[in-house]
């Protein structure tokens, strides 16, 4: 058989010897075979038994089809697809580098007011060291809430799968709960937490969750300024569902605040949709992509007695990802 | 709080805080008000001093609470603090009577200046208020006759005139002038003038 690929010989010996039991069933088989000039040759072979008016086989039929330009439109799709994402990957990113831009503003403004301040005071005669380092302290404090930010960029930009570790999620939305429990009673928000007890560990990166949280928690916070206070009440809910394989992680964040008009409830996923004025649009797009990456799924329902609702669901057992 | 402060109205804690520790640094009175509606139920007004606002804030935002603190007749003056992009914003609040804008990032020593002339403002405006309405009391206690004298005396006329057009005694005109002076708490015609000059000058 001069004419097998010598890269794919052991592959092509295995298939010309199994059509006695295969070959009825099987389709056909893509084959790499080398051309007289000697290029490789990519193929899709079809082997079918000949019968004669009997029944009795006496002999092999089989076609050989040149798939190689098929194949290279195949790839280049494939490419054409990869490098779409990833331009969608960096549309998003400049939009989410501007909000970015805003948040590591503040803690900038807010370093450089506390060092003129320090120069200011260093100045005058009645300085007490202590003030300066209770200032100090605080611009170092800035330096890190700005760094953190930076990290959230290179955990964005970073085309990797989410980190994985074992993680509790209840945990993580006590965490997250804990967070806002001085803004929380600032408005007169009362955050009720419905966590299973002993929900099992989850594969998945402890910070992304925790920020999807935050985002859907502050959302709900937000959204009841002008609902009486005995209604501001922020319910989140975490339980396991299914079974075995198909077991997984349910959490619900509700809240009676102003809900979202039927139009726009298909939009608020789409990135750069917002209802705030000072809204980027990017918060729920990233909170769905996050939890999209942990192979779960992320949505919003309206709430019954008024309000929102926004659920999520992570399976237990986290499939490989393609 | 009749002290004047600088009111800084801003979401985010560390900017607050932050703001605060400059403007003490320089012996600025400073108060800190988490979101616009805070201050604005806090509002009264005898509040006095100025406002150093975030033009962007969750909730009302830095344009939504001048225009509520303008529609209650508070005239403290407003520095605005603006992020990129939204200068038309600030120049559109400037136009409605807003003291100055500032936008970020910006030299905050030269913030501290302008709060500091803005209370120099509020503060002028104050006195010219209580100055104002002092004239004004004094004013009251004077009879229609009185005015009428005070009308001729401004004019710069002799009592004698004053009397001859108005057709009473040179003694009675005396006596109206000294009661003017003693109302009135001035010691000469030209104090006189000068006074309700003031009055009319703001």
């Amino acid at each position: 058989m001069p004419f097998w690929d010598p890269d794919y010989l052991i592959t092509s010996e295995l298939q010309s010897e199994g059509p006695h039991v295969a070959a009825l069933s099987r389709p056909g088989f893509e084959s790499h075979l080398r051309h007289r000039e000697g290029q490789s040759v990519h193929t899709m072979v079809h082997i079918a038994p000949l019968i004669d008016g009997d029944g009795t086989q006496f002999g092999w039929l089989s076609s050989v089809l040149d798939i190689t330009e098929a194949k290279s439109l195949e790839e280049h799709a494939r490419q054409q697809e990869e490098k779409l994402q990833f331009t969608a990957r960096l549309v998003a990113m400049g939009e989410m580098a501007s909000s970015l831009a805003h948040e590591l503003n503040q803690p900038l403004a807010a370093i450089s007011s506390y060092s003129t301040g320090c120069l200011n005071r260093i100045e005058q005669a009645d300085m007490q060291q202590a003030e300066l380092v209770d200032a100090l302290q605080k611009i170092c404090r800035q330096a890190q809430r700005a760094g953190a930010v930076i990290r959230r960029i290179y955990e964005f930009v970073r085309r990797s799968e989410p980190r994985q570790a074992s993680c509790d999620l209840g945990e993580i939305i006590i965490d997250a709960a804990a967070l806002f429990e001085g803004e929380a009673r600032k408005r007169g928000v009362d955050i009720r937490l419905d966590v299973e007890a002993h929900l099992p560990q989850i594969m998945g990166d402890r910070v992304l969750l925790e920020q999807v949280l935050v985002n859907l928690i502050k959302n709900g916070i937000e959204s009841m300024p002008g609902i009486l206070e005995e209604f501001r009440v922020l319910h989140i809910m975490a339980n396991t569902s299914g079974e075995n394989s198909d077991q997984h992680l349910r959490v619900a964040i509700s809240d009676r605040g102003s809900g979202i008009a039927d139009n726009d409830a298909s939009k608020i996923f789409l990135p750069f949709f917002t209802t705030k004025p000072e809204g980027m649009g990017m918060g729920l797009n990233i909170c769905r992509s996050v939890i999209e990456s942990h192979h779960g799924r992320l949505w919003y329902e309206p709430n019954p007695g008024g309000g929102s609702i926004f659920k999520l669901t992570l399976p237990l057992r986290a499939k490989r990802s393609p | 709080m009749n002290e004047p402060l600088a009111h800084i109205i801003d979401d985010d804690e560390a900017i607050r805080d932050a703001l605060n520790w400059l403007l003490r640094s320089r012996q600025v009175s400073t108060a800190t008000w988490a979101s616009a509606e805070s201050f604005l139920a806090a509002w009264h007004e005898k509040f006095c001093g100025c406002l150093i606002l975030d033009i962007r804030m969750p909730g009302m935002s830095g344009l939504e609470l001048f225009d509520q603190l303008q529609g209650r007749r508070c005239l403290m003056p407003v520095i605005f603090l603006t992020g990129h992009g939204d200068i038309p914003l600030a120049v559109a609040a400037l136009k409605k009577g807003a003291y100055d804008f500032l936008e970020k990032p910006f030299d905050d020593n030269d913030l501290v200046d302008r709060v500091i002339a803005a209370l120099a403002q509020d503060s002028a405006r104050r006195n010219h208020q209580i100055i104002s309405a002092d004239i004004a009391a004094r004013l009251a206690q004077l009879s229609p006759r009185e005015r009428e004298v005070m009308e001729h005396i401004l004019a710069g006329k002799y009592n004698k005139v004053i009397a001859d057009e108005m057709r009473i005694a040179m003694r009675t005109v005396e006596v109206h002038r000294a009661r003017i002076f003693e109302k009135m708490g001035v010691r000469s015609a030209v104090d006189l003038a000068q006074l309700l000059a003031e009055l009319k000058s703001r």
